[in-house]
C-alpha cells in the first residue's frame, strides 16, 4: 500500500480530503486489509490522545461483530434455501393434485363426450370451467397436460411407457382415476 | 480554485452508503472507528466488562440491521450513540436505569462525557493494556520531530482544521497534511506489536 493512499486516509479521517478522492478511497478501505489496519491504528491513536480508550476488550469488538454478522447472513441464506426447498415441494404436490383432479374430470365426462378444460387454457382468463367437446376439439388435451406436468416437475419424473402422462402423476391419482387412465390409454379420446 | 473538502461526518456518510449497498467490509471500517468510544460509553452503564462487551457488540449489530433505514438526518455517531445508550439502559434494566449517582441525564452526551472518568470500572487487565497503549503512544509522540508532534496534537487534541493548523504553524496546508500523516505513521508503527 502506497504512502499516498495512507496520506489520503489520514486526511479522510480528519475530513480534509477533496470530495473527488473520497469515494474511491472509502471503497478501498473495505477491500484492503492493510488500509483497514492503518484506519484502525490512526483512530486508536486519536482515541488515546483524547483519552477515549476503553481498553483491550474494545479490540475484540470488530472481529466479534464481523463473525456475528457473517453467521447471521449465512443463517438467513440457509433459511431462504430451506424455504425454497419447501416451496418446490409444495408446488410439486400441488401439480400432482391438479393432475389427479384433471384426470378424474376428463375421465368422468368421457361418456358424455365432453371434458372440462382448466380455466387457464381459456384465453379469456375466466375462472369458471369451460365445457369442451373433445370429439370436435382437435387439440391433444392429454398430451398438453403431460407436457405441462413434465415442464413443472421438480423431481425429474419421466414419462410412462405410453409417453402420455408422467408415472408419478398416475401414482398420485386415486384408484378410480388409475383405472380410468388405463381405459384412456387403450381408447384415447383423440 | 479551492477543492471542496469532505468532513469527518461525510466520510461516515460514504461508508454508510456503501454498507447500505451491501458492503459489509465498510461496516467493519465503522466498527473499527467507533469501537473504543462505544465500549467506553456502554461501560459507564454496564459495570461487568464481559456484559459490556456483549452489549457493545449488540449495539453494532442493531446498528447494522437498522442501517438500511438510516437516512442521514443526523450524523452517524449521534445515531449510534442513541442506540448504544438505549441498549445499555435495556441491559441494566429498570432497577438500575440511572447508572450514575446524582441524576445524570443519560441522554445528554456532554454530561455523560463529564462523568466518564469518575465511573470507569476497568479490570486490571484492561487498565494494563490501556496504560501500555497510552504509554507507547505518548512515548512515540515525544520522539517525533517537533513540527510533526505539534501538528498531530493540534489536530487530535485541539481539534483544529488543517487550515487553522497551517495558520498557527505558518506552513502551507499541504505541509500540515503531510506532517500529520507522517506523525500518525510513526506512532502506528510503534503500536503495531500491541495490535497483533
Amino acid at each position: 500500500m502506497s504512502d499516498l493512499l495512507r496520506e489520503q486516509l489520514s486526511a479522510l479521517m480528519d475530513g480534509e480530503l477533496p470530495h473527488e478522492e473520497c469515494e474511491l478511497l472509502v471503497k478501498r478501505i473495505g477491500n484492503s486489509a492493510d488500509l483497514a489496519q492503518s484506519w484502525h491504528a490512526y483512530h486508536l491513536i486519536g482515541d488515546a490522545l483524547r483519552d477515549q480508550l476503553a481498553g483491550s476488550d474494545a479490540e475484540q469488538l470488530a472481529p466479534r461483530v464481523r463473525e456475528a454478522l457473517t453467521e447471521e447472513n449465512a443463517g438467513r441464506s440457509h433459511g431462504a434455501g430451506r424455504l425454497r426447498r419447501w416451496s418446490t415441494l409444495a408446488a410439486g404436490v400441488a401439480v400432482l393434485g391438479l393432475a389427479g383432479l384433471a384426470g378424474s374430470l376428463i375421465t368422468s365426462h368421457m361418456d358424455s363426450g365432453k371434458v372440462f378444460a382448466p380455466a387457464g387454457a381459456n384465453s379469456t382468463g375466466v375462472s369458471n370451467p369451460v365445457h369442451v367437446d373433445w370429439r370436435s376439439e382437435p387439440q391433444p388435451v392429454q398430451a398438453e397436460l403431460s407436457r405441462y406436468l413434465m415442464m413443472h416437475d421438480p423431481y425429474g419424473m419421466t414419462p410412462n411407457a405410453s409417453g402420455d402422462t408422467p408415472s408419478g402423476a398416475a401414482t398420485a391419482m386415486p384408484p378410480q382415476s388409475k383405472a380410468a387412465n388405463g381405459r384412456q390409454s387403450t381408447n384415447p379420446p383423440y | 480554485m479551492t477543492k471542496e473538502k469532505t468532513s469527518s461526518a461525510d466520510a461516515d456518510r460514504l461508508l454508510v452508503k456503501r454498507v447500505q449497498a451491501g458492503d459489509q467490509a465498510a461496516f467493519n471500517a465503522l466498527v473499527l472507528k467507533y469501537q473504543q468510544r462505544v465500549l467506553k460509553l456502554v461501560s459507564r452503564y454496564v459495570r461487568d466488562p464481559e456484559e459490556a462487551l456483549d452489549v457493545a457488540q449488540e449495539v453494532f449489530i442493531r446498528a447494522y440491521r437498522a442501517l438500511k433505514g438510516f437516512r442521514g438526518d443526523s450524523a452517524f455517531y449521534t445515531w449510534l450513540y442513541r442506540i448504544a445508550v438505549n441498549a445499555a439502559k435495556n441491559a441494566i434494566g429498570a432497577a438500575t436505569r440511572n447508572p450514575v449517582e446524582g441524576g445524570l441525564d443519560v441522554d445528554d452526551p456532554e454530561l455523560v462525557e463529564v462523568q466518564r472518568r469518575m465511573t470507569d470500572e476497568a479490570t486490571p487487565e484492561r487498565l494494563l493494556y490501556t496504560e501500555e497503549l497510552k504509554q507507547t503512544i505518548n512515548r512515540a509522540i515525544e520522539e517525533l520531530p517537533p513540527e510533526l508532534r505539534r501538528a498531530i496534537l493540534l489536530r487530535e487534541v485541539k481539534g483544529l482544521s488543517y487550515e487553522e493548523i497551517a495558520q498557527v504553524m505558518g506552513s502551507p496546508v499541504g505541509t500540515v497534511r503531510s506532517r500529520i500523516f507522517r506523525a500518525r505513521e510513526a506512532v502506528a508503527q510503534s503500536i503495531k506489536p500491541l495490535l497483533e
